[in-house]
Formats: C-alpha cells, sequence, structure tokens
C-alpha cells in the first residue's frame, strides 16, 4: 500500500534531483527547451521503479523528506531557468539564506543533544511556536521579504495537513539540505569581493546556480 | 514603478498575506487538538501470591540462525507471551529479520513463527532502502492492538537507525505494512529503541527511544492511537546514557533507568526522576547500580517494589542479576544471580574449557534440548575468538503478564534467547531470604 505521505516523500526526492541538473555545466549551456525536456525526462526516470524501488527512493533513504523551504527554493530555481525571469530578487535570497543558516546554527546542535534543551519539541504542536512563526511570517511580510512568509506559511499549512510523514513542524520549515545551502551561501555572500552595479561575481554565481544558468545560457 | 506594475505588486502582496492567514489558520486549528500532558498508569496487575513458588527456565529460539540478539515481550489476549528479537548470520548482517514465538499458557515451549518482519517487507512498506534491521520491542496499545517498533537502518552504522512501526490486530499473526517514525531532524538519523514502551492514562504511549550518532542520550516519544508521534522529551543528554526504560510507581511519579554509555568510574547506572508525571526530569545521576555499558529491564510489582534485571558489574556482561528497591530506586538490593560466569573475571576461557562449561549451563538452562553440545558449539562460534572465549547473557526484558507470573528474556552467549518463567511466590521467598551481602 502507497501512503499519500510516500507520493509526497517521493516526489520531493524527484524534485531534488531533477533541480540538480541544473548545477551541471553542461546541462547550464543547453536551450531552455531541451533543459525542460531533459528535466521532464529526468523526473520520470527517477520516479520509476527499477527492480523494487525507484531511484527517488534511494535518495529518499538517505536525506528522509524535504523541508518545504526546499521545495520552494528548488520549484523557483527551476521556473527561473526554464522561464528566463528571476521571480525572487537578490534581496530575498539573501533574507531567507540568512535565516536559515542563523537558525540552523542554532537549532541542530540543540536538537542533535547539545544540552538539555531539545527546540525540536517545539515541533510538535507548540502554540507559542506557531506565534513567533505567525510574527516572524508577518513580520517579513511587513518589509516586503515575501519568499521568507511563504516558506513559513506553506510549511504550516502543509504540516497541519499531514503532506509528510513527519508530525513535527520542524521538519516542514528546515532540512539539512537547505541549511547546508543556505549556510554555503551566507559564507560565499560574506566572502566576496563587492558586486559592481548591476553585475554579479564569481562566489555570487556558485551560490546560486539558477543565475548562472540564466548568465550562461547560449542565445 | 509603473502603475500596472505597483497593481501587481500590491496584489502580490494581498496573495501573501492570504497565503499567510490561510497557512496559519489551519496551523493554530490542528494546534488546538494538541493532546494534553497525560500521566502514568501504573500496571495495577495484585500481588498473584500464594501457591508453590516456581521458577524454570528454557530457550525460546532454536539455533536457526548463528547469531540472536535484543529479546522483547508482550502478552496476548489469551494469556499466552510472545517474543520478538533479531536474528541472522551476524549482527547487522542483510540477512537479519525479527523473529517470533509465542509461548502458550500450560504448554510449556516455544512456538516459534514466521519471522515479523524482514529487509525486503520493510523495504517495500517503506519505500527506502533498508540496509539491516535491529532492536525489536512490543507493546499491546490501548486499542487492543499490538505494535511493534523495530530499529532499521539506510546508511551507515548503528548511529543511522531510525525507528519503524507496525500493528497486528490478531495478536502478530499477521503485521500491516510498516511506517517510519520520525523523530529527529536531521535526516532522522540516529533513534533506536530498547526500554519497554508503556501506556499513559489517556490511551496514549510512551515510547523510550535513545541516540548514539554524535551523542548518547535517552528520550522519551508520545504516540497518539494513530501511532502518530505528538511528543518527545529529552531525558538525558550528553554522550553517557542509553536505553532508557521507565518505571512508574504512581500516576505522577516515575524512575527512568539508563545504560551507562560513559567511560568515567564507576560505571553506574543512569537515574533521572519524576514527580509530576514526566512534565519535568531530574538532572542525570549515576544510581548506586553497576552499570557495564549494558541494556537492563524493569517492572514495578503491585506494592511498589521494582525489580530490575541487569548485568550488576562494571566490566563485561558474564553475570547478570535480579534487583529489587523498596524506596523508589534508591537503594537496591540482589535477589538472584540467574547467570553468573564473574569467576573468570574477564580472563579468556580456552575453547575445549569454554564448550564444556557452554554444554553444562544449556543443559541446566533446557532440559528438553537434546543436544547441549551443539548449543555449546554454537555459542563458541559467537563467543570465541583468538585470544579465548568468554561469556555473555545480556539485553534482558522482563514483564508481568496479568496472571502475576513474571517473564524475563535475555541474549545467551548471542546465539540463543533464554526465558525465564517465575511466579509471586518465588519472588517472595528471594525478598524475604536474609541475605549477607549487603544492600547496594
Amino acid at each position: 500500500m502507497t501512503r499519500l505521505t510516500d507520493i509526497t516523500g517521493l516526489a520531493g526526492a524527484a524534485l531534488a534531483i531533477t533541480a540538480s541538473l541544473l548545477l551541471a555545466p553542461p546541462v547550464r549551456r543547453l536551450k531552455r527547451t531541451h533543459i525542460g525536456l531533459l528535466m521532464s525526462v529526468t523526473a520520470i526516470i527517477v520516479a520509476a521503479p527499477i527492480g523494487t524501488l525507484p531511484l527517488a527512493a534511494y535518495l529518499r533513504s538517505c536525506i528522509g523528506d524535504l523541508s518545504l523551504t526546499t521545495h520552494v527554493l528548488l520549484v523557483i530555481a527551476i521556473f527561473s531557468n526554464l522561464s528566463g525571469r528571476r521571480p525572487v530578487d537578490e534581496r530575498q535570497k539573501i533574507a531567507i539564506n540568512g535565516l536559515i543558516a542563523v537558525t540552523a546554527l542554532v537549532f541542530y546542535p540543540l536538537a542533535l543533544g547539545f544540552g538539555p534543551f531539545d527546540p525540536y519539541r517545539l515541533g510538535y504542536g507548540s502554540p507559542w511556536f506557531l506565534t513567533v512563526l505567525l510574527m516572524l511570517a508577518l513580520g517579513a511580510w511587513a518589509v516586503r521579504f515575501h519568499l521568507v512568509s511563504i516558506c513559513i506559511a506553506l510549511a504550516v499549512m502543509a504540516h497541519a495537513m499531514a503532506w509528510h510523514e513527519s508530525t513535527n513542524l520542524w521538519d516542514y520549515l528546515l532540512d539539512p539540505l537547505v541549511s547546508i545551502y543556505a549556510l554555503v551561501a551566507v559564507l560565499g555572500g560574506g566572502l566576496r569581493t563587492p558586486t559592481p552595479p548591476g553585475g554579479r561575481n564569481r562566489h555570487e554565481l556558485r551560490a546560486l546556480p539558477q543565475d548562472v544558468v540564466e548568465s550562461t545560457r547560449c542565445p | 514603478m509603473t502603475e500596472s506594475g505597483e497593481a501587481i505588486s500590491a496584489r502580490s502582496r494581498v496573495l501573501v498575506l492570504v497565503i499567510i492567514l490561510i497557512g496559519f489558520g489551519a496551523g493554530f486549528v490542528k494546534s488546538f487538538d494538541r493532546r494534553p500532558a497525560g500521566v502514568f498508569q501504573p500496571r495495577s496487575i495484585g500481588n498473584a501470591g500464594g501457591g508453590e513458588p516456581h521458577f524454570e527456565t528454557r530457550f525460546v529460539s532454536g539455533g536457526e540462525t548463528p547469531q540472536t540478539h535484543a529479546p522483547s515481550l508482550v502478552e496476548l489476549t489469551d494469556g499466552s507471551i510472545r517474543a520478538f528479537w533479531f536474528a541472522g548470520s551476524r549482527e547487522g548482517a542483510k540477512d537479519v529479520e525479527v523473529h517470533t514465538a509465542v509461548f502458550p499458557p500450560g504448554r510449556g515451549g516455544w512456538d516459534r513463527e514466521p519471522p515479523a518482519a524482514t529487509r525486503a517487507g520493510t523495504r517495500k512498506s517503506l519505500h527506502r532502502y533498508i540496509r539491516k534491521l535491529g532492536n525489536p520491542v512490543a507493546v499491546r496499545a490501548a486499542n487492543g492492538q499490538i505494535w511493534l517498533f523495530y530499529v532499521t537502518v539506510s546508511v551507515g552504522g548503528w548511529g543511522g537507525s531510525s525507528v519503524t512501526m507496525t500493528t497486528s490486530t490478531d495478536d502478530g499473526k499477521t503485521w500491516t505494512p510498516a511506517r517510519r517514525l520520525i523523530a529527529t531532524p536531521f535526516f532522522n538519523l540516529s533513534t533506536l529503541v530498547k526500554g519497554t514502551p508503556f501506556l499513559y492514562d489517556d490511551g496514549t504511549l510512551g515510547l523510550p527511544v535513545y541516540h548514539e550518532m554524535i551523542g548518547k542520550f535517552g528520550e522519551l516519544l508520545r504516540l497518539d492511537e494513530t501511532g502518530a508521534v505528538i511528543d518527545k522529551q529529552r531525558l538525558s543528554s550528553g554522550k553517557y546514557s542509553l536505553q532508557p526504560v521507565v518505571l512508574a510507581l504512581s500516576d505522577r511519579k516515575a524512575i527512568a533507568l539508563m545504560r551507562y554509555a560513559g567511560g568515567r568510574p564507576p560505571k553506574r547506572v543512569i537515574r533521572v526522576s519524576t514527580d509530576d508525571a514526566g512534565r519535568h526530569w531530574s538532572h542525570p545521576e549515576k544510581s548506586v547500580l553497576s552499570n557495564p555499558d549494558a541494556a537492563l529491564s524493569g517492572v514495578v510489582l503491585a506494592d511498589g517494589r521494582m525489580l530490575v534485571a541487569l548485568n550488576d558489574i562494571e566490566s563485561g556482561r558474564e553475570q547478570l542479576s535480579l534487583v529489587a528497591s523498596r524506596d523508589g530506586g534508591v537503594t537496591w538490593r540482589t535477589l538472584f544471580k540467574l547467570e553468573d560466569q564473574s569467576g573468570l573475571q574477564g580472563r579468556p576461557l580456552d575453547r575445549a574449557r569454554y564448550l564444556e562449561t557452554a554444554e553444562a549451563l544449556a543443559r541446566d538452562s533446557d532440559a528438553t534440548v537434546s543436544d547441549p553440545a551443539e548449543l555449546a558449539r554454537a555459542a563458541g562460534v559467537q563467543m570465541c575468538r583468538e585470544a579465548g572465549c568468554g561469556f555473555e547473557f545480556s539485553y534482558p526484558y522482563l514483564i508481568q503478564a496479568r496472571n502475576g507470573e513474571f517473564h524475563l528474556v535475555y541474549t545467551w552467549n548471542r546465539s540463543f534467547i533464554k526465558h525465564v518463567r517465575f511466579n509471586q511466590a518465588w519472588l517472595d521467598q528471594r525478598l524475604s531470604e536474609k541475605r549477607n551481602d549487603p544492600p547496594h
């Protein structure tokens, strides 16, 4: 019997594998339509059972279910590359990466046993935790960090709908992969040289592969 | 910004606000359904004293696989006892399965049944690659089903474990497809089970778990009637405690005992306590019970005394004892040595002497064994190295059945599961004995 949470979990893993194609330089050099075709074929291949399990299941075995934040960022990356449009500006990316990085640096050590306090417990329906998140989402909305607001709100909604196997809200907000990505992006951003007006530098391109594709794509 | 651009931007802002309101509306509705904290439900098995003292031992497993380990028990509706353990060519091997057997009342022997869980079946149910299976523990849930929790690993060693759950409505004859419990935020790695699950008064279940990836510490999961994790509580932190066992004295008072996994002597069982049904647990401290980094198990008797089976030594696992406490786990008295090869004092035996001793132990353990020498040879395969052979009696799991009888199972030299059955009269006899050894 396949549960809904298995389908959503496998779909998330398939999305991650498909989006990871955008990191490959040869793929970046393809036309948008070819990239779209390649990603579609890849999605079908990784979702199709090979032996007893689809390829996506092997990735899911290792990384678990991806957070809604990761889903949103992957969808934006794919959309950017296939449409040539950028739905999210640089300021939004810096805000979400910074928020994820700081949260992860505090959250994971405590949740993995560094001390008696376990912040992961807050994710089991604490109304106080939800209130703090609501304040954060509304605050981000007020200063036009809409990506932050959307990621938080979708995570809370997906948790309420039991979208994944996990019953803990943290697993919808954050996962180790997006945390590593955000930390790398923040560190890369901190180390980079000043960006010339209207231009982008090497470190920024590395941290934001979807932009790389756009800037290096053949006409 | 142009007029149309401003209009789009305004619409986007409204849309984002609507998403926030819908998302958090759903979130708060779910949050209002949150279960309030429960209180413990101490087992109310009366003192089934009287009758003749009774104590018997036998083997549960029959040497079907080279290695067996980590048994647990659950009582069935007809009073039978069902055992679970993991077995295979070696711990962590791909052929390891969760084996099961039933001990019917009055039958006097174990009926072994097909495995309750396999790697292939678990992989199919979970839609995940499963590398190996480990410790199983079972409990009768509030809805009458038997819930079986067992350790599964997809990547790495035991530190990469997760807990998988399957349920049975027919006392373990058939099992539902397995599902995964998500208990940590880091790839759901490093959650294992060993301690006996228990019920709260509201029908929710307490599942003692532990971590051994970066830290080694105990936690308590709380599951609702559907098996969903609804809360988690840390019992200890750091790198020195594993495999918690919760012993509830009343609806609010309980202690949790944990295997000591640290290296700093004296090596003692770690103890935490609560007076408010687990809302707060005391700071972990070393108890007076010795512990060689090995699992323990226990029950609370109707009169409040605690009975614990453990390796009551600081190194090795060649001695297994029953100890009891009358004061909530502060002081303990050894009642009976279930196994005792401590005379070796950690020195390895030569193979011939080991086989001779193991054969005698096998014969004493189970009078129905037709070839105790074969059991000794099987034990030797697991317990003999180049330097010599040693004994291991470990991973006890103790329950009290509804008729007041006690059933204890443990790993016997990594090759068999041994069952000890005794009644209240036998226990009373041990408790009333004047012993020369002072209390711990």
